[in-house]
């Protein structure tokens, strides 16, 4: 690995395990710093990456354990039906791009004949990928009913698979035509809105719990 | 009330590797190694089992200049006395299916 780089994923899974240390509900801080000072003694490389985004998913685990309102089933109901209408547009969107090379007279009957363009457009890795997005929120939205600290890394790939494959399609409809670049403006919207509630929260976390670097 | 450790593979995996050397403080990291769980899997595990007072843990410094003091963990009293029935249970149950097989 050359120094750069190497430098460079020392700060990255540095940056990560310290998040996680935020994260961490205060009861359980002590354990994150634990998790974060053995990166000292793991060789720099794809480990260190490893270790720090293992730290991030217990910090995660333990805060969503945390939570109050997912203590009543109710909400998690709720969250999880919310998850599986998320899951339904994504099939629903891949299963428009499929049908709209095999049967695009009957895809243009809900996405209009502009529309078409850019569904038959959308590769099938980009198809793949929300169907595997679609399947990771119905497991996630499951695991949060039953068993809701393992839902937590079900969530992180589901959102993490979304994003890509809707920067994909956002993507091939700036490349096809006008109509559906207002469209998918619309989307980056939410997500732009996504993102800023993620921010405030990781950013409220930081100002209440500031992580420590020197001390352990 | 403290729910009680779970008979997981993996606590039984790590439950196991801290009853081979029971007085030695260990590691996360050489826990992680010996048992091949990951970090995500195994200080969850770690905290249970602190929790239910089965389990120890102080910080250590380091014999190293600029290496920051590291967690090390090792069982209670209470801590071996269940390790060794989950060992011996699980010793159990594979000589009750050893022995069905055979017959």
């Amino acid at each position: 690995m050359t120094r750069p780089l190497h430098a460079y994923v020392q700060r990255i899974s540095l940056s990560i395990a310290e998040h996680a240390v935020a994260v961490m509900p205060a009861a359980r801080r002590e354990w994150a710093r634990a998790m974060r000072a053995e990166l000292a003694s793991l060789d720099v490389g794809i480990e260190r990456i490893q270790w720090s985004l293992g730290c991030l998913r217990a910090a995660y685990s333990e805060r969503v354990r945390n939570f109050a309102a997912l203590d009543r089933l109710g909400v998690r109901i709720l969250i999880a039906l919310l998850s599986l209408n998320e899951a339904h547009v994504l099939i629903w969107g891949a299963k428009l791009a499929w049908v709209s090379r095999t049967n695009p007279n009957w895809a243009a009957r809900y996405v209009g004949s502009e529309g078409i363009q850019v569904y038959a457009a959308v590769p099938t890795l980009l198809i793949g990928l929300s169907a595997i997005s679609a399947a990771l929120y119905a497991v996630a939205a499951a695991y949060l009913v039953c068993h809701r600290r393992n839902a937590v890394p079900y969530y992180a790939a589901a959102v993490g698979t979304e994003l890509l494959s809707l920067i994909g399609f956002s993507w091939i409809s700036l490349s096809v035509d006008s109509w559906s670049l207002r469209s998918e403006a619309s989307h980056y919207g939410v997500w732009l809105g996504y993102t800023v509630v993620a921010l405030m929260i990781a950013s409220h976390f930081r100002q209440e719990f500031p992580p420590s670097r020197g001390s352990p | 009330m403290t729910r009680l450790p779970n008979r997981s593979t993996q606590t039984l995996r790590l439950l196991a590797e801290l009853l081979g050397s029971p007085r030695a403080w260990r590691h996360g990291y050489e826990l992680s190694k010996a048992t091949g769980l990951k970090s995500g899997t195994l200080y969850p595990i770690l905290m249970r089992l602190a929790d239910q007072g089965l389990l120890i843990s102080k910080w250590e410094e380091s014999d190293s200049p600029g290496v920051p003091p590291r967690h090390v963990y090792r069982l209670t009293p209470d801590g071996l006395a269940y390790a060794r029935d989950q060992a011996e249970g699980e010793t159990a149950t594979l000589g009750a299916r050893v022995s069905k097989a055979t017959s």
